[in-house]
């Protein structure tokens, strides 16, 4: 019996320790997304008349997550000091990048961007060794078409090599003789650490919106295109503004966003960049109740939350039939309203690849929420 | 050995705690619903009584629809684990079964990898989606042929049948992870299989409840039935067969019982590590080794560990949802660490 009652004693305090969490949790409140509350449309619109500036839209609430951001703060030049990758580790570049083995999708597009994609001597193919794909030779970008196109026809030619981004080995990637590899990951991965030392290797796992725009800012630095990314990322910028000027005053219905579905529900996540797009685009995202795009959200949170709109961005499993099939989700306007929408191919690598092509992303979401504000 | 009366009263307490967890869980969530409110509510959903509504229609759903149907669903899972461990500890006297051990763990992680590659995946069947269907058929076909290849010359050995569920566990498990590595294609759906290896009591809903349910509580009883002749186990095989115990028809029967209950509670929650294992040893050291009580004493006792630590899950950071399977044993272990070293002198097993 002395057994049990220790068993209990443990389950109680830690009931009592979670009741008292629980507590606490109801007198703060969830995190709700801040509202442009500073400013109303007539204050913007009577100051600045016409196009808002950059600088003075990034003074609201909404933008801190980009506000923050400044060209001028990011590390990192070759031959000098440092540059400092996602993972803070210091990577140094002594001489001008003439080779480069992209494993990352949004590098990839970048470097198309900035027109040199004659030095990428290997990409990301995350479909390469699939004995069951008919075609052998595919990119991981499938959109742009016109990239993804392009990689195809180099890879045929043998101009390009296809390397699987998750197997790959240090070995393969040495063979190309690159000056620098650009990888994705929240974890460094296999290859990075027996290239330590031999080749500098970037690890980017943007979580801001600000990481996204920052980590083009660094890609354009090593590759020696520092003007020219400079002012693509200032054009994104100017392109959030403007979309964020159209919304600014606008009623902001709520958003659940799902990215995957099995095992537990995931979604956004707070200060995330989707989250920031979602907030932008003029929704108010449910999905900042949650620290991570890896945190399982509770059902009755979202059931509670009752959302306008559900995204589906990369689920899977789901659709809108099996969402609308979900058992207590039947209260849900979204649901009643068939305001769900299933993000295509080509809309989830814009809204969630962390690219150059994430004011594309954040038109598709603009057309979602707010679709009379979208031509 | 311990008088009926005795374990009637022991089985009487524990029956009352388990209904005390599932009050406490039913009461308690992510959402602040008000404990008269949710009675209300019940007993209307039982056509009981017809109180007016002073609730939101989302608040009825998030207890009737969400809430209830997973608290009874870990409850379930909790109790079949529990009685599956302590079904195959007592039947192959081996400490370290669990109802994963003689294959239904990888059995299930194939046939999810199979179903991930090669189905629709938004395939559903009488309200389980394609990957519990699957889970359940991986788990039970790896049982048998696990037991296929441990029969020899109509006789099953115990360390044959735990050397070959063991064999098969790495085998098919390498078998996925490489399948998963592979076809690139699927590399961004292979992520849903983290969910299910680490088991979450999630998104259960009546229908699934109704049709498992029965089949749990019947394999629980039946299992209960079997107590005196897994007793006779515990003097090995001979011994059973020496005291009249039909060792071989019983060894099927048994095996069949705890595959068909863990394939169930898989089905339900996928990979909940622990719970198996180390309920059948608490209950032991509390209550001693007689299967008589063991059984539906773990079963009671598996529930509610499972009851609780779910209600931790959803609520210690809410709204977020810890992964179960990681609770079960950060909680369960240093109470059977404790446990075991408090009584390590008198443990019999």
């Amino acid at each position: 019996m002395k057994g049990l009652t220790i068993v209990l004693l443990v389950l109680v305090v830690a009931l009592a320790a979670s009741t008292g969490y629980l507590g606490y949790q109801v007198a703060t409140e969830p995190t709700k997304t801040e509202v442009l509350d500073d400013l109303t449309w007539d204050e913007i619109a009577t100051e600045v008349v016409g196009d808002l500036t950059w600088d003075e839209l990034s003074t609201m609430k909404a933008f801190t997550p980009v506000s923050g951001f400044s060209i001028a703060d990011v590390v990192g030049e070759i031959g000098g000091e440092n540059f400092v990758d996602d993972l803070d580790r210091k990577v140094s570049i002594d001489s001008a990048v003439e080779r480069i083995v992209c494993l990352n999708p949004a590098a990839t597009e970048m470097i198309f961007d900035l027109g040199i994609d004659s030095k990428l001597v290997a990409v990301s193919d995350s479909w390469s060794g699939n004995a069951f794909a008919p075609d052998p030779v595919e990119s991981w970008i499938e959109t742009p078409e016109d990239i993804d196109n392009e990689i195809e026809a180099r890879v045929s030619a043998g101009e390009l090599t296809a390397l699987n981004a998750f197997s790959v080995g240090a070995e393969a990637i040495l063979d190309l003789e690159p000056d620098v590899v650009f990888a994705f990951g929240y974890t460094l991965p296999a290859y990075a650490e027996d290239l330590q030392d031999i080749v500098p290797v970037f690890c980017f796992s943007p979580t801001t919106l600000a990481d996204v725009l920052e980590n083009l800012v660094v890609i354009g630095r090593i590759v020696g295109k520092e003007t020219e990314a400079n002012n693509m990322v200032e054009a994104i910028k100017a392109g959030i503004a403007d979309i964020a000027s159209l919304t600014v005053d606008k009623s902001k219905p709520k958003v659940f966003c799902e990215i995957n579905y099995y095992g537990g529900i995931y979604t956004t996540g707070n200060d995330s960049f989707l989250s920031s797009l979602i907030i932008l685009a003029g929704g108010e995202d449910i999905g900042t109740a949650v620290s991570s795009d890896n945190a399982i959200i509770s059902e009755e949170y979202i059931v509670d939350s009752q959302p306008e709109i559900i995204i589906l961005l990369d689920t899977p499993w789901e659709t809108a039939v099996t969402v609308e099939g979900r058992s207590g989700w039947n209260t849900i306007p979204a649901v009643t309203n068939g305001k769900i929408y299933e993000a295509t191919t080509e809309d989830r690598d814009l809204i969630q690849r962390s690219g150059p092509r994430i004011v594309e992303g954040l038109k598709v979401l603009l057309g979602i929420i707010h679709p009379e504000l979208s031509e | 050995v311990k008088s009926r009366r005795k374990i009637a009263s022991i089985l009487i307490l524990l029956s009352g705690l388990l209904f005390g967890a599932v009050l406490i869980s039913t009461a308690i969530g992510a959402v602040h619903v008000s404990p008269l409110s949710i009675l209300k509510m019940i007993l209307n959903g039982l056509h009981i009584a017809n109180f007016n509504p002073t609730w939101r229609g989302a608040d009825e759903d998030i207890i009737l629809q969400l809430r209830l149907p997973c608290v009874i669903g870990a409850a379930l899972v909790g109790s079949a684990l529990a009685v599956a461990g302590s079904l195959f500890q007592g039947l192959l006297r081996n400490p370290l079964a669990d109802p994963y051990l003689i294959g239904t763990s990888s059995g299930a992680l194939f046939g999810v990898t199979i179903a991930i590659i090669f189905l629709p995946t938004t395939l559903s069947m009488a309200g389980f989606g394609i990957t519990s269907i699957v889970a359940f058929v991986g788990a039970l076909g790896a049982v048998f042929l696990v037991y296929s290849l441990a029969r020899i010359g109509g006789r099953t050995h115990s360390v044959t049948i735990i050397l070959a569920g063991v064999a098969i566990n790495f085998l098919l498990t390498a078998i996925s992870w490489f399948l998963l590595d592979v076809v690139g294609e699927i590399q961004h759906k292979a992520s849903s299989v983290y969910g299910f290896l680490w088991g979450q009591v999630i998104g259960v809903d009546w229908d699934q409840l109704l049709i498992i349910a029965p089949f749990l509580l019947l394999g629980l009883i039946i299992a209960s039935l079997y107590a005196t002749r897994l007793n006779a186990f515990s003097l090995g095989e001979e011994g059973a067969a020496y005291v009249g115990v039909n060792v071989e028809r019983d060894k099927i029967a048994v095996l069949t019982l705890g595959a068909l209950l863990t394939a169930c509670a898989v089905s339900i929650a996928g990979l909940i590590g622990f719970v198996g294992l180390v309920i059948p040893h608490i209950v032991r050291l509390t209550f001693g080794p007689d299967n008589r009580l063991l059984i539906p004493a773990s079963a009671l006792a598996g529930a509610t560990f499972l009851v609780l630590t779910h209600l931790l899950a959803r609520t210690i950071i809410s709204p977020e949802v810890l992964r179960l399977g990681i609770l079960t044993a950060l909680i369960g272990g240093p109470v059977f660490l404790y446990l075991l070293v408090r009584y390590r002198k008198e443990y019999a097993f």
